[in-house]
């Protein structure tokens, strides 16, 4: 999978936001820093998972390379012309993504009429066979909606997201708006759509179990910056950083039993408006050392510099490499 | 023999329950019908213990948690039926007036989305001090100096400082803590908590159940906790009690429910989730969707999705027990050993 070439390169990508008081004279309160020197690459046909708690810049990132935000610096570079065009997303919330007035046959052309794709009978037909890839009926085309479940809404913005045959989906957290008995259905559909239509995927999470499940490669951040990468059975099975460590162990799971005391790691992420210095998850770390407060941590290798195994922290590269 | 003592005896409550749930119906009047949220449903917290009502959305959970309380909006809410026998008396049976001195006195409540439950243009220390000022015969300054410590033993560093701002100041899991600071000033024989760590990051949502684990202990406490979560839930609670439209659908001790799990249902939902593995394989799927309401009156509610279901599941469905005190309602377990 490493070896495919990259559909997307990312490069040094910055993204901050300036917040103002309220007024066309609002004084300056400070800048979040949303997205800090993100590098990265996705390549065809993999699953590259982007974890993380909330105002770690996840969702930023899938709205800067979708072009929906403009990032200050940095280089965003498509393999193809135009792939920014080939880009759809899925979103959290089925009930905000799907315009009620609209059929469900027209939600799910849309991105056809707007590619100015074919008569009207030819993306009708294009219409049922994406019903049909994605578990539904025909003739539910015709319908609106509210006459939908939750997770029969998330099929059908599944549908209007490959329609327009995309090389890249960005899904932002299509499970955690879903119940529980459904999230299976649709993590198997999106795997068995990668498969038949040979996509790829940006999948944004904060549920590690899903994650470990569906992805290839994953990115975790925090505060802005990517804190490790790697294969996935790398990060879950041998997760480098301490923050990923943390979040790992903290991730609720049944059948560990009930929880034994004093495993939590403590304190809260730090505000984007003003991160630490150093390395931007010192406060919490509890392998915190006296450099870590001044350096700003760099992505390095922690096992072989072939296996592609990232971690921003020397204090556990080090470690890794006296065993 | 107090008095108290001769009413649980009158009630038949064993002494180490708290809270028993006996046969609890509320509904809804909608005008699309009547819709039965929760329906003959029965369960019991003991001293000291951790119950969670697991359950996907609209399966009754958080309203059997508002009729436990006598929350329900009514109108269109209506408990119709039952008992919640509490501290020797039936919750149902109180006037408002004495329901208001249980509520946030002897049962403590806690929600998913501390700022709802916090007053914006009060402080902190304030609001919790509110309680015990409301439940007990204290002064002002001695209230406050009770919050204070109650904000340092829920881990808000700098707790005199903190108690002082107001809510918009902390962050999402320091207001968790100061909604648990508040229910828990009193000094509740049970707390209730409804999503309490849903809203929340995971790694904060470890500290807030590691911290409720340690006040459940050290209070004695029980605690009736709510969550669609089930790793959330196995990771607390030591009973089990697993809804679906309204209806039990199984209750056990913790570990029978999730390494011998007895319900098509509670089966079916453990068989879906990712885990290692499984990785990057298919996964066991519950066919269909989640209803919105359920309109079949007789019968399984669950039996429409479930995969064993046949004719019988059409009639009425008795809930079965074995004698390790698990409780499941499927016709197919006549033979619960």
């Amino acid at each position: 999978m490493s070896t495919a070439e990259p559909l997307l390169e990312i490069n040094n990508l910055v993204k901050h936001f300036k917040l103002r008081s309220p007024g066309l004279f609002g004084r300056s309160r400070g800048t979040v820093h949303a997205l800090n020197d993100i590098s990265l690459k996705i390549r065809k046909g993999e699953t590259l998972a982007v974890v993380g708690e909330s105002g770690c810049g996840k969702s930023t990132l899938a709205r800067v390379i979708t072009q929906l935000y403009q990032a200050d610096a940095g280089k965003i570079s498509y393999q193809k012309e135009h792939l920014n065009k080939k880009i759809q997303m899925i979103f959290q919330d089925p009930y905000a993504s799907l315009n009620p007035r609209l059929t469900i046959g027209d939600i799910i052309a849309e991105p056809l009429v707007i590619d100015k794709f074919g008569t009207r009978a030819e993306r009708q037909s294009k219409v049922s066979e994406m019903l049909e890839l994605v578990g539904l009926q025909q003739s539910d085309a015709a319908r609106y909606p509210h006459q939908f479940s939750g997770g029969q809404r998330q099929r059908i913005a599944i549908a209007r997201a490959i329609i327009a045959e995309p090389e890249l989906i960005i899904a932002d957290e299509p499970l955690s708006a879903l119940d529980v008995s459904i999230q299976s259905q649709i993590l198997n559909l999106l795997m068995k759509l990668k498969k038949e239509q040979e996509l790829t995927y940006l999948f944004i999470s904060h549920d590690l179990a899903s994650v470990a499940h569906i992805a290839d490669r994953v990115i975790v951040m925090y505060l802005g910056q990517i804190i490790e990468s790697g294969d996935s059975a790398q990060i879950f099975d041998n997760p480098g950083h301490p923050y990923t460590q943390a979040l790992i162990l903290a991730a609720p799971t049944v059948g560990k039993g009930k929880r034994q005391k004093g495993v939590s790691i403590q304190g809260e992420t730090a505000s984007p408006l003003s991160p630490p210095n150093g390395c931007c998850y010192h406060p919490r770390c509890p392998k915190m050392a006296d450099s870590c407060a001044f350096d700003a941590p760099k992505l390095e290798p922690i096992g072989p510099a072939d296996d592609f195994h990232l971690v921003a922290c020397p204090i556990e590269t080090k470690r890794h490499k006296q065993l | 023999m107090t008095q108290t003592t001769q009413q649980q005896e009158k009630l038949d409550v064993s002494s180490d329950t708290v809270l028993d749930v006996r046969n609890l119906s509320t509904q809804f009047r909608t005008q699309a019908g009547v819709i039965k949220a929760v329906d003959n449903v029965s369960f019991n917290v003991k001293e000291g213990e951790v119950l969670a009502i697991v359950g996907e959305s609209g399966c009754g959970k958080s309203v059997s948690a508002l009729s436990v309380m006598r929350l329900v909006p009514t109108p269109p809410g209506e408990i119709t039926d039952g008992q919640v026998l509490f501290g020797g008396q039936d919750l149902l049976q109180l006037s408002n007036d004495e329901m208001r001195q249980v509520r946030g006195g002897q049962i403590g409540m806690i929600f998913q989305e501390p700022m709802t439950a916090l007053n914006p243009v009060l402080t902190v220390g304030a609001q919790i001090a509110e309680a015990l000022l409301i439940h007990t015969e204290i002064s002002p300054a001695q209230a406050h100096q009770k919050a204070v410590e109650m904000l340092d033993r829920v881990g808000i560093p700098d707790a005199a400082a903190r108690a002082l701002d107001y809510p918009h100041n902390l962050s999402g899991g320091m207001r968790q803590r100061a909604v648990i600071a508040m229910a828990l000033m009193c000094e509740p024989e049970i707390l209730i908590a409804d999503e309490a760590t849903t809203a929340l990051d995971t790694t904060v949502q470890a500290q807030i159940l590691d911290l409720l684990i340690d006040l459940q202990t050290e209070f004695n406490m029980a605690i009736l906790f709510i969550s669609h979560n089930l790793g959330v839930v196995s990771e607390i609670a030591d009973d089990v009690l697993v809804m679906y439209g309204g209806r039990l659908m199984e209750f056990a001790p913790a570990s029978q429910i999730f390494n011998t799990p007895q319900h098509p249902y509670t089966k079916g939902l453990l068989s879906t989730l990712p885990r290692p593995e499984l990785r990057g394989q298919i996964l066991p799927v519950i066919e269909g969707s989640v209803p919105g309401r359920y309109d079949q009156l007789d019968g399984c509610r669950f039996a429409p999705r479930c995969a064993e279901a046949g004719d019988d599941c059409l009639g009425e469905i008795p809930v079965f027990e074995n004698t390790a005190g698990q409780r499941a309602a499927c016709i197919k377990l006549d033979h619960l050993t």
